[in-house]
């Protein structure tokens, strides 16, 4: 469905992507796990065009999709809930989502709401909230739900964990499988808390220094010795009980 | 009493085209976050070319005021596409500069263009003069009235209910979200820049026949625009027209009874009294932000 072939990306002299291959297929969740600055967010940023690539190719169901514009990608189905979440802190979170369905016709609208609010509740009972005046994991459901309203066929979601308690993450992650289960969406993940995105994810990759040195199967990937040293850790030797039970919940 | 009235009603009228004005600057910063200084030359372009096209061309008003509208829209949408556009570095300093550079290109253009001379316009007629024994309120002055209403109104209705208005919120206020939803924000500027600029152009057309017309203008325009939409709070629509419509007032009474020549420091100064109390204006409010 998506696939990236020898992509190159740099911010001035600084090279952010080298030669980065990745497939995704229809139905599948993949994820893309490495520490802070390997490049993960400037992959999914090439690939939305909100950043330019310097060589390689990107097809999306077989189109060329580098050098378009921001918003013809969005047309095509790829949408972005971008890192930091970035929903418009002084618009509801009514308008919030009517946003996100800038490129919809109007009569989808109504329909699409109620598929959101069925997923997230909590959107449906603060619709007329302001976006920026609601707690980290609201506003994660809130920029997940924009992405929703605009029927991605392929989202990429920017390291949804960030800054979120772990129960949050929890629920955000559950939601994401049932975006996969109810609705068919294919999602491209980035993530640093990588145990989480691994528990959820079909394939993974590791990225780098701007380079995939790993990928596979994401069980084989949770096995894998050096990733277990380089991302995994072993929180679970030092944890508390509370927290075992919460790092328990987002393994799933 | 009579006299009071009067006062009262002369400052509406002055008062509204300063909202007109204040309406401009929040239409921008509402859009783009760019505090426009070449705002006020959109007034001082819609005065000077819809003068220029009546008594210089000899065109009739019903063709001179469209016209201008188109014109100085057009020149306003310039400021976007040729300059904040272009600009490497987006910050609010650097933005500010180049909208004081078009500022002084704009002043240059219509002393080119139109010349150096004081013009007026003909009043719009049409709509009577309201005369009573006590009290008169010129046609113009109820042309302005109705232009702010009509104006104020429709932007409410744009920035609240369309998405067009939305989507230019949403674009100032994280313009890489907006790219991702499909919006694209420089349209977005542009569309901005542009209905600043055509509602500058009918402010200006509307006091071209009480006041005058004159290439030098847009500085004193945009001054009391700017202090009219900081008094409202900044970035608000009803701040806009009512902070214009407050400044109006303040400097007609204190030109009819202390003296007319003090009558911009006396407004000033009750304008940072207020702002000692309110420094966010009188509709402005903290930004709703929690990270």
């Amino acid at each position: 469905m998506l696939a990236l072939r020898d992509v190159s990306a740099r911010y001035g002299a600084i090279r952010a992507l080298e030669g980065v291959s990745l497939d995704v297929a229809p139905g599948e969740i993949v994820c893309l796990i490495g520490a802070n600055g390997a490049g993960k967010s400037t992959a999914l940023n090439v690939v939305s065009n909100v950043v330019a690539a310097r060589g390689g190719e990107v097809t999306f169901e077989g189109e060329r999709l580098l050098a378009r514009s921001a918003s013809a990608t969005v047309r095509r189905g790829v949408i972005q809930v971008p890192e930091g979440r970035l929903v418009f802190p002084d618009l509801t979170v009514l308008e919030n989502l009517e946003m996100g369905a800038y490129t919809q016709a109007q009569a989808r609208f109504a329909p699409t709401l109620e598929a959101v609010f069925a997923l997230f509740p909590r959107l449906a009972e603060r619709r007329k909230q302001l976006a920026g005046l609601m707690s980290g994991g609201e506003q994660q459901m809130l920029a997940i739900g924009r992405a929703l309203m605009a029927h991605p066929k392929l989202l990429l979601l920017d390291e949804p964990s960030m800054g979120l308690a772990p129960l949050v993450i929890a629920d955000i992650f559950r939601a994401l499988q049932r975006l996969r289960a109810e609705l068919g969406c294919t999602i491209l993940l980035v993530e640093q808390n990588a145990r989480a995105a691994l528990a959820l994810a079909d394939r993974g990759y590791v990225l780098a220094n701007g380079r995939i040195t790993k990928s596979g199967p994401a069980a084989e990937l949770m096995r894998d010795s050096t990733i277990q040293e380089a991302f995994l850790g072993k929180r679970r030797a030092k944890a508390s009980p509370d927290q075992m039970r919460s790092s328990e919940r987002v393994m799933l | 009493m009579t006299q009071l009235l009067q006062t009262l009603l002369s400052g509406l009228t002055t008062g509204a085209i300063y909202g007109l004005i204040a309406l401009g600057f929040t239409i921008v910063f509402n859009a783009t976050k760019v505090t426009n200084f070449a705002n006020g030359d959109f007034v001082m372009m819609g005065g000077v070319v819809c003068a220029g096209l009546v008594t210089l061309a000899h065109w009739p008003l019903l063709l001179a005021v469209p016209a201008t509208i188109v014109g100085v829209t057009a020149l306003g949408a310039a400021l976007d596409v040729f300059g904040i556009q272009r600009a490497r570095r987006k910050t609010v300093l650097s933005l500010a500069m180049i909208t004081i550079g078009f500022s002084v290109l704009y002043r240059g253009l219509m002393q080119v263009l139109v010349g150096r001379d004081v013009m007026f316009a003909p009043s719009f007629g049409i709509i009577p003069d309201i005369r009573t024994a006590e009290l008169y309120v010129g046609s113009q002055s109820l042309w302005i009235l109705l232009a702010l209403g009509l104006i104020s109104g429709g932007l409410s209705y744009l920035f609240l209910k369309t998405r067009l208005g939305k989507a230019m919120r949403a674009a100032s206020q994280s313009p890489r979200a907006a790219a991702l939803c499909g919006i694209d924000p420089r349209l977005m500027s542009i569309a901005s820049f542009a209905m600043a600029a055509a509602v500058g152009a009918i402010a200006g057309a509307l006091i071209a026949p009480i006041g005058a017309a004159f290439y030098d203008y847009g500085l004193v325009f945009g001054l009391k625009g700017f202090a009219a939409a900081v008094l409202g709070g900044f970035g608000s629509p009803v701040g806009a027209v009512v902070g214009g419509l407050l400044l109006g007032l303040m400097e007609s009474i204190s030109a009819g009874y202390l003296a007319s020549a003090y009558k911009d420091a006396v407004a000033l100064a009750i304008l940072l009294g207020l702002l000692l109390v309110w420094p966010s204006g009188l509709f402005g409010r903290v930004e709703a932000r929690r990270v």
